[in-house]
């Protein structure tokens, strides 16, 4: 449904090599489609297979045209810039005389290809974008010299003799226009004739080969090339004592002291940022050192703490791939090694089977899945672990679980799309140890074929959260993640690591990375608590209706025998919330919404139609139990639609390039569902949690009341009220912001729409709204601000959850302008009272007044990530940077939650 | 006539029982009208101190959302717990009128009228200081049941906080806090509550605040997504001060460096 973020590029010059400049849309959207010109020599049945695979998994977001070798010449069989370019290829591609003169020169073919090209570019200059893949497996004994192609030429050869002449002039010819040569082997063919099953082909009698698909689907990419933010950068506290950046060189002032000699605490000190990468849908996760001490003597710790921006490391997989740390769970929660060795004996068996493979299919994919880089973070924003520090503790067991934690090793948790919840070392940006959730191994084969535009394959999605919990009298750290638009599992572990430093002797300050993997080389050193819905539910043969695919894949679902409760989990996008609730006896427990889940999906004879992604869940920290559960229902508008997509809009007979006419009016109203992470409250100053907020995609925003059941001492939800409602056309997406008023009563505030849907009509507006609850009943509005839209000139939309400091609530949004999808968006910073007034000066006049604007700064041709404060700045990303608010030297202010004691009191009258 | 004749004595006594027995009710009578009023004072000036002291704690988790004091000292930052503009009249509950500019330069200068530079330097015993006498800022006013809601307490008392340069300080400038950070007086606060109830009730309380070194604070695993539930849900400080321009910075993820 929702449709996933991928950069644009817009060629500003034709008749040189084309300089892309980057766009940065998160929806690709009809008008801005990159051309890409397929030129085939060879009729094989494989390729042609392969080709059509490909097709299918960018049919939506890009045209494709056709080229080929003919025995009349060479020929444009299909136009890119047709309507149903994609339709009639995949019409032609099933025939062989398709390209059935595999002995012509191919100079002539690619001169066909590079007049074509000029032509599509006519279109528009500064907004088309082509690329050309060049698909050959005939044996051309005049070498390729004299094309010259100033447009990305990827090749891609089939089981080639690299040393021939045509090859080595196609392999420079592809290095020096920027794009890539790629030998499909003979045996990759072999293996694709061996396994027909393992990617069925419409083609009868044909075999899909992964490795061309890849290489297709990665040329296909770099029509969209570039780095692109979508999730917000974090900033947290990393050990950088004497540690080195990027380059090698020290980190300056990395330990400080004052006068006295003892050491200044450097808190908040590094951000990180994470982006998707194209061509190759790869992470881009970065670490900043976030400011620096600098020597003033005015200051009385004699430092100011200023603005920095080092850079420290980008993240990476150990350079020995054979030292990386990957494992899954069985069904009954024993981690398992995720490799090809068998070691334990049988282990390998064990895996197959997990994942639905052969032992030689799994063998494949689990080296495949080892050999790759970090995958693609969209959704998931990182988590960064450092020693225990509640403050004041909880109680009086905590101090010394702190004290026997304080040297723990920092890690960052972050969800990929290579299938891996990943561990990445803090210090150091190397992962030190991966997780593959168990009902996304019979997926995992898929990532073979690279990803395709249109049909992303999600994995781990969901954003970690961390939390110090007490289970059994004993506290722990536990992480609770879920796998957003992967699937519908929510995971839980223990990472305390207790004794890395004591007994492993893993210094939180070492540079042997070596040390750091051998530590995270025992199964045990992170464990596996719990799965919800429990993995024992999961049948990993189960056909399942995947909205991305817009297909049935044998990718695994819940088992018909799963509880009506598991099957009310839709995808689980909702990040959780973890606390002790209800009163100081109570337990601790996991807080979660769920995420839409599409229709089709819903009504498999598997799940029996149960309704999913409206129901609330209060489930036990320590085991997964759900202590309850509560289902907020939907107002009936949309919601047998799947998606948002083209597909959802096709009437009989109509073909998809017709239904993308329909699709900027699609997305009105939505199927319900819990989509953000709720906000757990309690009264104030105090950390026991006694109710929730969350808000749904049918534009309400519910308070959940919790206590301790006195008949079965668990918590239980107590009452379920609807605190607002925005109307059936402001779907709330992401998390709520909320402020303590006073009382039982909260400020709540929120944004309505989303910069990550499509765009709907040219009326509807969305709205950054206050409100206050106060306990009781529904609340009261405080402030609506509307968002800008003017037909499909402007279409502003809010980024992502706000943000509160002091006594201001922070919000981003995102201008798209779509009547010109080349133009960039604009990223607009909101700072608001908590009751819609002007917070800060924006006239200059040092004052707050009527003449003042909510809309603190614009940042032109960018988009925003969601904000995110800390250390009094608020930080989020625009492309390929980052906004940095705040006073420049003023930094280290622990993590900006001021702290007063009380010097003097009296009684004057 | 004989003297020494006692007829219609009883009358008379009983008029003069009747005087003593009137005077001791009427004494009765005022005595226990007294002790009610007196009573009723107690319990308002009960009341009202509480209101005094409820209004600083509210104050005080205010001032934790206040980066920079100065802002306060000068006057451009206030409490979110405000019942309109700082200064003028308010109908207090029984009916009686309190002026906030009244209260004010009363507290800077002993006098309703609006007070010089001159008369907020004077030495006094109530403000010995001279120069580094507070000048008093109005920073939190409004009703006590505004802040609590009904019928959890039914008070009818309105309070005001001010905020000033606590007088420690010998920087001789009462607008900033602490010319240095050597200042005896740098990051200390005073504040002064009032609170008014029925009946004339009135009590001040005046204290003195600090802020605690917060780089030994870390309060949870705060470099993730959300709000942080198991922090006490604190409120973080300002980014930068509210009422004056944000600075913005850039960092490129391309090359590195904040500018």
């Amino acid at each position: 449904m929702l449709k996933k973020a991928f950069v644009a590029l817009v060629a500003i010059a034709v008749s040189a090599a084309p300089a892309f400049a980057q766009l940065d849309p998160l929806l690709i959207l009809k008008d801005s489609a990159p051309f890409v010109l397929l030129a085939i020599d060879t009729p094989d049945l494989q390729v042609r297979a392969s080709i059509a695979q490909a097709i299918r998994m960018n049919q939506d977001d890009v045209q494709f045209g056709l080229v080929t070798m003919r025995s009349s010449g060479p020929a444009v069989l299909v136009h890119a810039d047709e309507e149903d370019s994609n339709e009639q290829i995949q019409q032609l591609i099933g025939g062989a005389e398709v390209a059935d003169a595999p002995d012509a020169r191919i100079a002539d073919l690619l001169v066909l290809v590079q007049g074509e090209a000029i032509r599509l570019l006519g279109h528009d200059a500064n907004c088309t974008r082509v690329i050309v893949i060049l698909i050959t497996g005939g044996v051309d004994p005049r070498a390729v010299s004299g094309v010259t192609l100033t447009l990305p030429t990827h090749v891609v050869a089939i089981a080639p003799d690299t040393n021939a002449l045509d090859m080595i002039g196609l392999k420079a010819l592809a290095v020096s226009s920027g794009g890539q040569f790629v030998a499909i082997t003979q045996s990759q063919i072999d293996a694709a004739l061996a396994s027909p099953d393992l990617f069925p082909s419409p083609l009868a009698g044909a075999s899909v080969v992964p490795e061309l698909v890849a290489a297709v689907n990665f040329a296909v990419q770099q029509g969209l090339a570039g780095e692109v933010q979508i999730g917000s950068p974090v900033i947290g506290t990393v050990d950088l004592s004497y540690a080195t950046d990027i380059n090698g060189a020290s980190v300056s002032n990395s330990v400080v002291t004052d006068a006295a000699g003892a050491v200044i605490p450097q808190r908040s000190n590094v951000m990180l940022t994470t982006a998707l990468i194209l061509p190759g849908a790869r992470a881009s996760l970065k670490a900043f050192r976030h400011y620096a001490p600098a020597a003033d003597a005015a200051q009385k710790s004699g430092y100011a703490f200023v603005a920095d921006g080092t850079p420290l490391w980008l993240a990476r997989t150990p350079i020995d791939a054979s030292k990386r740390n990957l494992y899954t769970v069985r069904a009954d929660g024993t981690m398992i090694p995720f490799n090809a060795l068998d070691a334990p004996a049988g282990n390998l068996a064990v895996l197959a089977r997990l994942m639905n493979l052969s032992v030689p299919d799994a063998t494949r994919v689990i080296n495949a899945v080892r050999a790759a880089p970090l995958g693609a973070i969209i959704d998931s924003t990182p988590a960064m672990m450092n020693p225990p520090s509640l403050d004041p503790p909880p109680d009086e067991g905590y101090p010394a679980f702190a004290a026997a934690n304080a040297n723990r090793r920092g890690i960052i948790w972050v969800g990929t799309n290579a299938g891996i919840l990943e561990g990445i070392d803090a210090r150091l940006g190397v992962e030190v140890w991966g997780f593959i959730p168990m009902n996304l191994l019979p997926k995992l084969k898929r990532l073979l074929l690279g990803q395709g535009l249109t049909q992303f394959q999600y994995f781990v999605d969901g954003s970690p959260k961390i939390a110090d919990v007490k289970i059994d009298g004993t506290w722990r750290t536990h992480l609770v993640i879920g796998e957003g638009a992967g699937g519908v599992f929510y995971q839980s572990f223990d990472v305390t690591m207790a004794g890395v430093f004591e007994t492993a002797h893993v210094a939180p300050d070492t540079d042997d990375i070596d040390r750091v993997l051998a530590y995270f080389a025992a199964p045990e050193r992170v464990r596996f608590n719990w799965a919800f819905p429990r993995y024992a539910s999961f049948d990993a043969t189960a056909t399942v209706w995947d909205g991305n695919l817009d297909a049935n894949v044998q990718t695994g679902d819940l088992t018909s025998a799963a509880t009506t409760t598991e099957k009310s989990v839709g995808q689980t996008w909702s990040d959780p919330a973890v606390g002790q609730v209800g009163n100081a006896s109570g337990p601790f427990a996991v807080l979660i919404g769920s995420g839409f889940l599409p229709y089709t999906t819903q009504q498999q004879p598997n799940r029996g139609g149960r309704i999913a992604g409206t129901t609330f869940y209060v489930l036990s920290a320590k085991d997964g139990t759900v202590y309850d559960s509560k289902d907020v229902g939907d107002d009936g508008r949309s919601e047998t639609t799947d998606d948002c997509g083209d597909r959802a809009h096709l009437n009989a007979g109509e073909k998809v390039h017709q239904a993308k006419k329909k699709r900027l009016f699609a997305c009105h109203t939505l199927k319900n569902a819990l989509q953000g992470g709720p906000v757990a409250v309690g009264a104030v100053a105090a950390r026991i949690i006694t109710k929730a907020y969350i808000g749904d995609l049918d534009g309400h925003v519910w308070r959940f009341d919790m206590d301790i059941d006195a008949a079965t001492r668990v918590p239980r939800i107590s009452t379920t009220t609807k605190v607002y409602e925005a109307g059936p056309d402001q779907p709330i997406v992401g998390s709520l912001s909320t402020v303590n008023a006073g009382g039982t009563a909260h400020y709540i505030f929120v944004g309505t729409g989303s910069d990550r849907l499509p765009p709907v009509d040219a009326t509807t507006t969305y709205h950054l709204i206050g409100m206050l609850d106060s306990g009781a009943g529904a609340g009261v509005r405080t402030f609506s601000r509307t968002l800008d839209k003017t037909s499909r000139t402007t279409d502003e939309r809010v980024s992502g959850a706000p943000a509160v400091a002091g006594d201001t609530v922070f919000f981003t949004t995102t201008m798209f302008k779509p009547a010109a999808m080349c133009k960039a968006d604009d990223a607009t910073l909101y700072a608001l009272t908590f009751t819609g007034g002007a917070a800060y000066d924006t006239t200059g006049d040092h004052k707050v007044d009527a003449k003042d604007s909510v809309a603190v700064k614009t940042i032109t041709g960018e988009r925003a990530t969601a904000p995110v404060i800390a250390d009094q700045h608020l930080v989020f990303g625009t492309k390929s940077t980052v906004a940095v608010f705040g006073d420049p030297a003023r930094f280290n202010n622990g993590v900006g939650q001021a702290g007063v004691r009380v010097l003097s009191w009296r009684e004057v009258r | 006539m004989d003297i020494r004749r006692d007829d219609g004595v009883a009358l008379v006594m009983a008029m003069m029982a009747m005087l003593l027995m009137t005077a001791l009710g009427a004494a009765l009578v005022l005595t226990t009208s007294s002790e009610t009023i007196i009573a009723g004072h107690y319990r308002d000036s009960g009341e009202v101190m509480y209101a005094a002291d409820a209004a600083l704690e509210l104050a005080l988790d205010d001032l934790l959302t206040v980066s920079d004091w100065n802002a306060l000292l000068n006057g451009s930052a206030q409490s979110a717990f405000v019942d309109g503009p700082p200064g003028g009249s308010r109908t207090l509950a029984d009916g009686s009128s309190l002026d906030l500019t009244q209260v004010l330069n009363l507290a800077n200068c002993q006098k309703v009228t609006a007070c010089s530079g001159s008369e907020m330097d004077a030495i006094t015993a109530d403000r010995p200081w001279g120069p580094d006498n507070p000048r008093w800022q109005l920073y939190a006013y409004g009703r006590v049941s505004d802040v609590i809601p009904a019928p959890a307490i039914d008070s009818s008392s309105y309070v005001i906080v001010l905020v000033g340069d606590d007088p420690s300080e010998n920087d001789g400038n009462p607008l900033q806090d602490g010319a240095s950070q050597t200042n005896p007086g740098s990051g200390v606060l005073a504040m002064r509550a009032e609170a008014f109830g029925p009946r004339g009730a009135h009590k001040v309380i005046e204290l003195t605040v600090a802020r605690t070194d917060t780089t030994e604070l870390e309060r949870g695993y705060v470099g993730q997504r959300g709000q942080n539930e198991q922090n006490q849900g604190a409120r973080k400080t300002s980014v930068q001060t509210p009422g004056d321009a944000l600075t913005l910075q850039t960092l490129d993820l391309n090359r590195g460096g904040i500018r």
